[in-house]
């Protein structure tokens, strides 16, 4: 069961190898790969590399990713900034695999997120019965990072206090944290960098210090708006959940069609061909949102269905997720259902019928 | 046809990489000759291209004399190889010539009827074609555009390198590399042979070919030696004359006959072409590299530098550290593409990661527009200038109005002198069709959304205390400039020639009377007398009731401003004539237009209170005669029932019908249960003029409300459309007293819930009309 969270360091070990061996491009100092290969690994490759194939992780703009990479080949940290949903910190882990073979240097950025997470805390015990040491010292991913020269994660920066954020800012521009105790200081070591991500739903994003984001190279994710792209990202990653979870039933492509549209006509406010208004939810629709509906149906199918995916069973995850923010979401999906869904032709009908037995 | 021996270097017509290359070819061989792609009449413009005092972006522009609007330009930057070959020739004292086929060749091949255009398209879009810049073609869509859409090799190309588009294949392959002559004329001879058709050129391109080569290989024949030519060529041509294409079996079209001048462009209009033959993404950027030798690093920088400064100026908080930042993400980003300097696009994205913190929207607005530029080409004292163009320049310089291709605003008082000056100028540029100017509407402050009838040469012109006009010159100002000296040689001629040729073919009463107007406001007299004989003749045999009507409210107009204008009070007379004249026709129409289903009275409706606003306020029409024809229509059950209940309406609020008898009207009109569309379309009619009055009365309100109770319910259905449009015209004030009266006449003591209603109901009309609607009808519905 362990296997199941690897990180993609260890799930993706042996592109990442292949990648290696086949790399004669130049790396900056500390690179396992070079920027191209990361971009490759990242994005995916028609080709395999050295008999490997080479999958794609992110589905979207090449160029996104470029100027990610570019971030960290340079002096600036990088923020990853968007909705929910957008696949901000999955980029962020497969850019540290990629480059610096962990992804395991993370902060978690809440409320309660101290200066301690972000510089070094102790082990009492120790230094109780041992004074000051080196190991009393508890080093934070971030320290570790530094030591090591790798990419620190820091997930939901907007989240942290005003304080964490002010001793971020010490740390990316002194590129050291002082440790007063050992009465010593440890210096980043070249390749140390940090990647954020930020969600703009927050509100602190705004409340972010001037003096903050200069430290950063901003990166905006989009939201998919295309239809056929987004339903080929959540088919292909509701594939990989399958397998990696080894549970669940495959949707038929009508079904993920209709889910899709659903989400993207939801978020957006309007139909697809523009003609209706909708009333949008207040939870956010996120493509993330739209994998785990599609992977829950095929659970719910395979559980307690007939092991195909029908509309019942989408129709359940979907009420069962849209429930999370309150029942004026689930008024929001009624409406949606008398309005659109009840007219169209196809597999809405079946999903129309569950739906609305779904919400009673 | 032996071109064996001449330096043919293929380019990209605007292209900082290809001037410099040239330069560099031109300085090595020293011809005696330079033959340049261009139209061949064009050679005598030579030297008011290259004058010194001429600063790029110019054009070559060719126009059609023989009347038909169509013209085409032929634009240089001042790091188009072309220009760069000119002025190297100048310098020199050698000879440079165009050598591609004459202008009035250009614009008959342009023609979607031309012999040449019929013959199968070509795979790409031709170069010519977006090179020469249509400022009015005969027909806008081209041959190519009619087919379906090409596969577009240019853009397959960009594709097999992993890059978005061609502009970036294009820098980052072109442009930004280090070239020699040789080699760059070697990578851009195999790239032409790449994105060639494979079903070979299009006809029109072949003879163009041809044409070039020959004019090549007669230079030779006259005696220059070939390895004292260097010809210059795109790079399709080039391919194809080293291929030795055959002939094409086709006739080259009859010229038209053209003039040519040489006339100002403009950056932002340079940068609006797209394709091979154009592409010009950011001139104003391509100008900083050309100018710092083809350093793109360089060049970025001084845009990095210069956005900075625009968003501290903004407010945004931006530093030297920044900028350095993105500069060096720029030159990473380069690297990691495989390029070997930054273009347009690395610089856009490291500035937004950068420099604007992942914002789009400052990108868009101002560095897009920052590498564009805004440059306006001069023209040198030596550029000759017809007539109109000088009074133009001189319009501009006296009115102070602005020559910038971006767009500005002007609001002038028209009682102040010199602004009535602006104002004549500007219409006179309006009926001369020179755009350069278009009115935006007359309320005190700029406001956008102006009333539907507050046109430029609208009936209420003349009455005007203001006029606002959205100005924005473009090279389009100046092909007009160049072809409407047709029409004369100052723009009061041209009006007057423009005006009687409309006047001409005008066909109804309304047609005249506007450009009656017109006339007035250019002060053209001729067409002023021109166009009052039209109306004359033309409202006698007029029809319509709608051209009629505003015909007359024109006239009614005219009138009230005659008095202050001595040019019109000689035909004060004539005015009050026409005016009795069509006021007095349109009214014997109204009955017979006020019959058919409800689109079909629209015009009927809308002349109606056209006519009764004039019957009311112009003593010299008979309103005793104008109310007896609304009785009429009132009364009549042959009409269409929309149409009386305007009238009905315009009755009552002129006091001509009393209470009573509007009540017994209404009920006579509303107890028609048998057909009740009729019924609710008499109500839509009646809502129509004037619903706030009308429902402030609580005598109205009943008789609709009976109306309403005593439908039965299948019937009730019929008439649910047109109540439906009935109640539509409600707003929230229209609809509180509507709903006061009925809980009143019901004596339900239920304020509250009416209260509760009203409120929902009002937001509902804020938000969103289709919801106000069936809310208003679901009230109505409850109520009663
Ligand atoms: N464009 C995409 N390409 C690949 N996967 C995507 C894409 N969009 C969303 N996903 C998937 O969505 C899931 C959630 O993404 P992730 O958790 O990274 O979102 P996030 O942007 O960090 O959201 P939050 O702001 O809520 O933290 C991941 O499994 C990811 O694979
Ligand atoms: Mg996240």
């Amino acid at each position: 069961m362990s296997e199941l969270r690897l990180p993609a360091e260890l799930k993706y070990a042996a592109e990442l190898a292949a990648l290696e061996a086949n790399d004669d491009a130049a790396r900056p100092p500390q690179w396992r790969l070079s920027p191209r290969a990361v971009e490759t690994y990242v994005m995916g490759s028609a080709k395999p590399v050295g008999g490997v194939a080479i999958t794609p992780k992110y589905y979207g703009d090449r160029s996104l990713v470029q100027v990610a990479i570019a971030t960290l080949a340079s002096d600036r940290a990088l923020m990853l900034a968007g909705e929910p949903g957008t696949a901000k910190s999955w980029l962020s882990e497969h850019l540290s695999a990629a480059i610096c073979g962990t992804s395991l240097l993370t902060v978690q950025g809440t409320a309660g997120t101290s200066e301690d997470h972000l510089k070094y805390g102790w082990n009492y015990a120790l230094l109780i019965a041992e004074g000051p040491s080196e190991r009393a010292l508890v080093p934070s991913p971030v320290l570790r990072a530094m030591r090591q020269g790798k990419i620190a994660r820091v997930e939901e920066i907007t989240r942290t206090s005003p304080e964490v954020q002010d001793a971020l800012i010490s740390i990316l521009s002194e590129k050291q944290i002082a440790v007063p105790e050992l009465n010593e200081t440890v210096s980043a070591q070249r390749g140390f960098s940090i990647i954020a991500t930020a969600n703009t739903r927050d509100r602190g994003v705004n409340e972010m210090s001037a003096a903050l984001k200069r430290r950063f190279n901003f990166v905006t994710v989009p939201v998919v708006d295309d239809l056929d792209q987004e339903i080929r990202i959540v088919q292909q990653r509701e594939a990989q959940l399958r397998s990696d979870y080894q549970v669940g039933a495959p949707p038929p492509d009508d079904l993920t069609r209709l889910l899709v549209t659903v989400f993207q006509e939801l978020r957006g406010g309007a139909t697809k061909d523009g003609k209706t208004k909708v009333r949008a939810p207040n939870g956010v629709l996120s493509t993330a949102e739209a994998i785990s509906v599609l992977f829950n149906s095929g659970i719910l199918a395979q559980s307690f269905g007939d092991g195909t995916v029908n509309g019942a069973d989408l129709a359940r995850a979907l009420t069962g997720a849209l429930a999370k923010e309150g029942v004026e979401d689930l008024k929001v999906l009624r409406e949606y259902l008398e309005t659109v869904a009840k007219a169209r032709s196809g597999a809405w009908k079946g999903f129309y019928a569950a739906a609305k037995q779904a919400l009673t | 046809m032996n071109l064996t021996g001449v330096h043919l270097f293929p380019v990209r017509h605007h292209s900082p990489r290809a001037a410099m290359c040239l330069r560099a070819l031109l300085d090595e061989v020293r011809p005696s000759l330079v033959l340049i792609e261009g139209p061949s009449d064009a050679d005598a413009l030579i030297p008011v291209l290259t004058a010194a005092d001429s600063i790029p972006p110019i054009a070559i522009l060719a126009y059609r004399t023989d009347g038909t609007p169509q013209s085409a330009m032929w634009p240089f930057a001042r790091y188009s190889p072309e220009y760069q070959a000119l002025l190297w020739a100048r310098d020199h004292g050698v000879t440079a010539r165009f050598i591609d086929w004459p202008s009035g060749v250009a614009l008959a091949a342009d023609l979607p009827c031309a012999p040449v255009a019929a013959s199968v398209p070509d795979e790409t879009p031709d170069d010519a074609v977006e090179e020469s810049f249509e400022a009015d073609r005969v027909e806008p869509a081209s041959e190519e555009e009619a087919q379906a859409p090409p596969v577009d090799r240019h853009q397959a190309l960009a594709e097999r390198f992993d890059l978005r588009h061609f502009d970036e294949f294009w820098d980052a392959y072109f442009e930004t590399p280090i070239y020699q002559p040789e080699s760059f004329r070697t990578a851009l001879n195999a790239f032409a042979e790449w994105v060639a058709p494979a079903a070979g050129r299009d006809t029109e391109s072949a003879l163009r070919d041809r044409i070039m080569g020959q004019a090549i290989a007669d230079a030779v024949n006259a005696g220059t030696p070939p390895e004292r030519i260097v010809a210059v060529l795109g790079a399709a041509h080039v391919a194809a004359l080293l291929r030795g294409d055959p002939a094409p079996d086709a006739n080259v079209p009859t010229a038209l006959p053209t003039a040519l001048a040489v006339v100002p462009y403009s950056y932002p209009r340079l940068s609006e072409q797209s394709g091979y033959g154009a592409g010009n993404r950011a001139p104003w950027y391509y100008e900083r590299v050309f100018e710092g030798a083809n350093d793109f690093a360089r060049a970025s920088l001084v845009v990095l530098i210069e956005f900075a400064g625009n968003m501290r100026a903004r407010g945004f908080s931006v530093s030297l550290a920044d900028v350095i930042e993105a500069y060096r993400l720029a030159l990473t980003l380069a690297d990691i593409r495989g390029k070997s300097a930054p273009g347009v696009d690395e610089l856009a994205e490291a500035a937004q990661a950068t420099l604007t913190r992942g914002e789009a929207a400052p990108i868009r607005e101002f560095l897009n527009p920052l590498m564009i530029g805004r440059r306006i080409g001069k023209l040198g004292a030596s550029a000759g200038r017809n007539s109109l163009q000088l009074e133009f320049a001189q319009g501009l310089a006296t009115y102070g109005l602005p020559q910038v291709d971006e767009p500005e605003t002007v609001s002038l008082r028209l009682a102040d002198a010199t602004q009535a000056g602006a104002s004549l100028f500007l219409h006179r540029l309006r009926v001369a069709d020179v755009p350069y100017a278009s009115y935006a509407g007359s309320q005190s402050v700029v406001t956008r959304g102006r009333a539907s009838d507050d046109e430029a040469g609208g009936y209420s012109a003349l009455s005007r205390m203001r006029e606002h006009w959205d100005v924005q010159w473009t090279p389009a100002t100046e092909v007009a400039l160049a072809e409407r000296v047709i029409y004369g040689e100052r723009f009061s001629e041209v009006c007057e020639r423009r005006l009687n040729e409309a006047i001409g073919s005008a066909a109804h009463a309304a047609d005249a009377t506007r450009l009656l107007i017109d006339a007035v406001l250019t002060d053209a007299t001729q067409a002023t007398a021109r166009a009052l004989d039209a109306t004359e003749r033309l409202s006698s045999l007029d029809d319509d009731v709608g051209s009629l009507s505003q015909a007359a409210r024109t006239l009614a107009a005219l009138k009230s401003y005659g008095s202050s204008r001595p040019a019109l009070t000689q035909i004060a007379g004539t005015i009050e004539r026409l005016l009795v004249g069509t006021f007095t026709r349109a009214m014997l129409r109204l009955a017979i237009a006020s019959r058919g289903d409800v689109e079909a009275t629209q015009d009927a409706r809308a002349a109606m209170r056209v006519l009764n606003e004039l019957a009311l306020s112009q003593a010299l029409l008979d309103r005793g005669a104008w109310m007896q024809t609304l009785t009429q229509i009132a009364g009549d059950e042959a009409l269409e029932a929309t149409a009386s209940g305007v009238a009905a309406a315009l009755l009552y609020l002129a006091r001509e019908l009393h209470e009573n008898d509007l009540r017994g009207l209404l009920e006579r009109r509303l107890g028609d249960v048998i057909r009740p569309a009729r019924a609710a379309d008499f109500l839509a009619g009646f809502f129509e003029v004037n619903a706030l009055v009308l429902l402030k009365n609580r005598e109205i309100v009943a008789a609709m409300s009976g109306f309403l109770s005593a439908l039965p319910a299948e019937h009730f259905r019929d008439a649910l459309p047109a109540l439906r449009r009935a109640f539509a015209l409600l707003g929230a004030s229209e609809r509180r007293f509507l709903l006061e009266h009925l809980v009143g006449l019901h004596g339900r003591a239920a304020p509250a819930v009416a209260a509760q209603v009203l409120t929902a109901a009002d937001q509902q009309s804020l938000t969103d009309l289709s919801a106000t609607l069936g809310q208003a009808l679901d009230d109505l519905d409850d109520l009663l």
